[in-house]
């Protein structure tokens, strides 16, 4: 009797035992259901109204709500020092479990072991989108643009979308009876007319490095995207982006000489329609971010050029009726090789550091989280509240969003490379032909070849490569033949 | 001479006593945690910048000794180090012209008769010492902005062209040095202010007596008297002025075409906004860096000594 009832409480207990097992297979990933798990989760509030910590936290709740063991610590950051503060906490080993950031610098973290590979996990159902596998819920050229259009899905979530338009005064529009320009032409004569009615056509940011380099993409992707992507001296593996290590090596073998030939003229032509615009930018190298768009909400200026994290400050100011119009397109007439299609866009990321990797339950609860941010109930809740530009296929958007989201190209990253320590930088021309001030442009393209030829070396020493192994560009992933765009034509 | 010797010998075991005992070795306890933390916080990374300026170091991965590559690179290949240094003179002259100004407001002051004067004009410049300096650079920003600035209203009142203050190569740095003006220094004024008070009255009564107007009083007696005071602040301005990068920073961020870029602001562009970061690179200008700063203030403290 005795036996039988030790027999019978270890039969329960193995039972027990058992069903305790499947039930934390059930836990969608999020570990046993007793472990209690924290999450941090590091991102920059770009909007003034804190939409991006609001939404954030409405979605941590709701997933906190459905497993009461994972609890969440959101540390939101200002825009303004965002790389420098996740490098001292990757420094002191205090990174973030879920980190925003831009594509380039957390494909860095990802090469350096920071962030984890997440493969796997793309090509998994997400649970909470009726088991779509997760990769196919992302809207086309999405994933590719976290990956730097270099891997597959390996590392990155995209969870907004970034782009550039020009936004306008509609007020300003009507009294002066303009339309929207589709073209650069277009554009100009809106500039000119504005000047001509004694406001400032443009308020550009001429002191913000990076709205330099929004020019910089804007134009040489519409203009020259089509003719360096499909030189296979330059864009060797033929996909849709010249790498670091193809533009060193085409500057090394002579493939591409600011100094002379086709890519001077290019240039040339580049700095004359930079120095158009500067024409219709009254005071533009004087002028950061916050000067520039105060001078457009002023009502003294026509136009600013700036990104989607504005749309719904600009839309919402009492002042005037704001719009805002995808970057005008360059015809045949701009340039043989013009192309369309090509997005001046990006997305913002996120990527699970190696602090996830503490236990198993915790890399599986940051994954889940992921796949539970990323479902369309809870991305949408994000997009409304965030005024985000989706990422996600199948949600209900706003038509205002239509100015942000054009092409699946990336920009062309041509007229902006430069030496780690050079005195002159293609930043600094522009900023130069912006000013409408007198300068040399022998000399300073005589400069710009002297930065180039450091960016070289700067290369061959950040990725081990030189002339002897081809710049390493045989190990590039995405091998293939590119295929140019149409230009645009009215 | 045998109990003298005694004695002594009798005091030395008593020190020595004393030292074990831990009455000598007591008060050095309370300064210990003090040292520790300067050792940590200031000698440390100090130490620690000159050692890894002989690497090249990305402060995460990349971490190989290359010796004195990093210096080569600075003094042979970097245009930028020597034009922040240029831009470096010119503020350094600024600063000896903004520099007076904190001593005149500070002779007048002291000059006034009524005391309840003084003490009200004394607040009014010291107060703004609490305002930090970040809002003050932003209001200046605000003030030189071009279409929406105080000076570009006032320029469209008056119908004139105005210039573009912080978008020139010409006019940047001036106008970053007319920033503040009348330049009156809260801490220099208050060191002034105090370092007069410091005189002996005697001298000004005797000055009285003997006719000297209170102009000849002021650079016979009064600054001669206050001259090391003076050094000091001098001393002081000159090392933040090598150490600041704040205001190029916040203002212009160097530019435009690194018109306003200093030393210390493209040792922090190399370190934070490179990709990879170049931190080795970094510790090497801080370290020459500091030894022109040694020097300098090395030289002004011997003019110092010497008068």
């Amino acid at each position: 009797m005795k036996r039988r009832i030790i027999s019978a409480v270890l039969v329960c207990t193995l039972l027990v035992v058992a069903m305790a097992g499947c039930s934390g297979k059930n836990d969608s990933g999020t570990g046993a259901a007793s472990e209690k798990i924290t999450l941090s989760i590091s991102f920059w509030e770009a909007g003034t109204n804190r939409e991006l910590e609001t939404s954030l936290k409405e979605i941590t709740d709701a997933y906190s709500a459905i497993h009461p063991n994972v609890s969440f610590k959101l540390m939101s950051q200002p825009v303004s020092g965002y790389s420098d503060w996740l490098k001292a906490r990757f420094a002191s080993n205090e990174a973030p479990d879920i980190i925003e950031n831009q594509t380039g610098e957390l494909s860095d973290q990802f090469r350096q072991g920071l962030v984890l590979n997440i493969a796997d996990e793309f090509n998994a159902p997400n649970p909470y989108a009726d088991n779509k596998v997760w990769k196919d819920m992302f809207m086309s050229g999405r994933l590719e643009a976290a990956h730097e259009y270099k891997y597959e899905p390996t590392y990155a979530v995209p969870f907004m979308g970034l782009g550039l338009a020009y936004f306008y005064n509609k007020d300003i529009y009507d009294q002066l009876g303009l339309k929207e320009p589709k073209t650069w032409e277009e554009f100009l004569n809106n500039c000119r007319v504005s000047q001509e009615n004694g406001y400032n056509p443009i308020a550009m940011m001429g002191m913000k490095d990076d709205a330099v380099m929004w020019l910089s993409w804007w134009l040489t992707t519409g203009m020259y995207a089509n003719k360096y992507l499909a030189d296979k001296n330059i864009n060797v593996n033929g996909d849709n982006v010249i790498e670091s290590k193809e533009i060193a090596r085409a500057i090394d073998l002579g493939y591409f000489d600011i100094t002379k030939g086709e890519a001077r003229a290019d240039y040339e032509k580049f700095l004359d329609m930079i120095e158009q615009l500067g024409k219709y930018s009254q005071g533009a190298t004087g002028l950061d971010e916050a000067g520039a768009k105060a001078q457009y909400l002023a009502g003294k200026a026509v136009h600013v050029m700036s990104g989607s994290w504005d749309l719904r400050g600009f839309t919402e100011n009492k002042t005037f009726r704001s719009g805002a119009f995808s970057l005008p397109r360059f015809t045949k007439n701009d340039s043989e090789t013009a192309g369309d299609n090509f997005a001046i866009s990006t997305v913002q990321v996120f990527g699970i550091t190696k602090s996830a990797e503490e236990s198993d339950a915790k890399r599986a609860a940051a994954v889940d989280f992921m796949k539970f941010f990323t479902s369309p109930a809870q991305y949408q809740t994000f997009v409304n509240t965030a005024f985000a530009i989706p990422v996600i296929e199948g949600l209900d958007i706003d038509s205002s969003f239509d100015a942000f989201t054009a092409g699946t190209y990336p920009a062309l990253n041509l007229f902006t490379k430069k030496g780690s320590t050079s005195k002159t930088t293609f930043s600094t021309a522009t900023s130069m032909a912006l000013s409408g001030g007198s300068y040399d442009r022998d000399k300073l393209i005589g400069e710009l070849d002297k930065s180039l030829k450091e960016f070289v070396k700067d290369v061959e020493a950040k990725e081990n490569v030189n002339r002897e192994n081809d710049f390493g560009v045989a190990d590039l992933p995405k091998q293939g033949e590119y295929t140019p765009t149409e230009a645009y034509s009215n | 001479m045998g109990v003298l010797q005694q004695q002594v010998k009798g005091n030395r075991t008593l020190n020595g006593r004393r030292s074990l005992n831990g009455e000598k070795i007591f008060p050095y306890l309370f300064i210990l945690p003090v040292y520790i933390m300067l050792f940590l916080f200031v000698l440390k990374p100090f130490l620690f910048a000159i050692f890894k300026s002989f690497y090249e170091y990305d402060g995460i991965g990349t971490n190989n000794f290359i010796g004195f590559q990093n210096y080569v690179r600075l003094f042979t290949n970097d245009e930028k180090f020597w034009i922040s240094l240029r831009n470096l003179l010119v503020f350094l002259v600024g600063l000896l012209v903004a520099f007076p100004f904190s001593v005149i407001a500070a002779e007048l002051i002291f000059n006034l008769k009524s005391d309840r004067l003084q003490g009200a004009f004394r607040s009014l410049i010291i107060i703004p010492i609490v305002v930090p300096s970040v809002v003050i650079y932003l209001v200046w920003k605000f003030i030189y902005y071009p279409g929406i600035g105080a000076f570009a209203n006032i320029c469209e009142m008056l119908n004139v062209e105005c210039p573009n203050f912080l978008g020139d190569v010409h006019l940047v740095k001036p106008s970053l040095i007319f920033m503040g003006f009348p330049w009156i220094s809260g801490l220099n004024f208050l060191m002034s202010y105090a370092a007069l008070q410091g005189i002996d009255t005697s001298l000004f009564e005797a000055a009285k007596i003997d006719g000297c107007k209170t102009l000849r009083r002021v650079f016979t007696i009064d600054i001669p008297l206050i001259i090391p005071q003076l050094k000091a602040l001098l001393v002081l301005g000159i090392i933040g002025l090598m150490q600041g990068y704040e205001k190029m920073l916040i203002v212009t961020e160097g530019g435009p075409q690194n018109a306003s870029l200093v030393p210390g602001l493209h040792m922090y562009n190399v370190a934070f906004k490179n990709s990879p970061s170049m931190f080795g690179y970094a510790c090497a200008m801080a370290v020459v860096l500091f030894i022109i700063t040694f020097l300098l203030s090395t030289l002004t403290l011997k003019a110092k000594k010497g008068e």
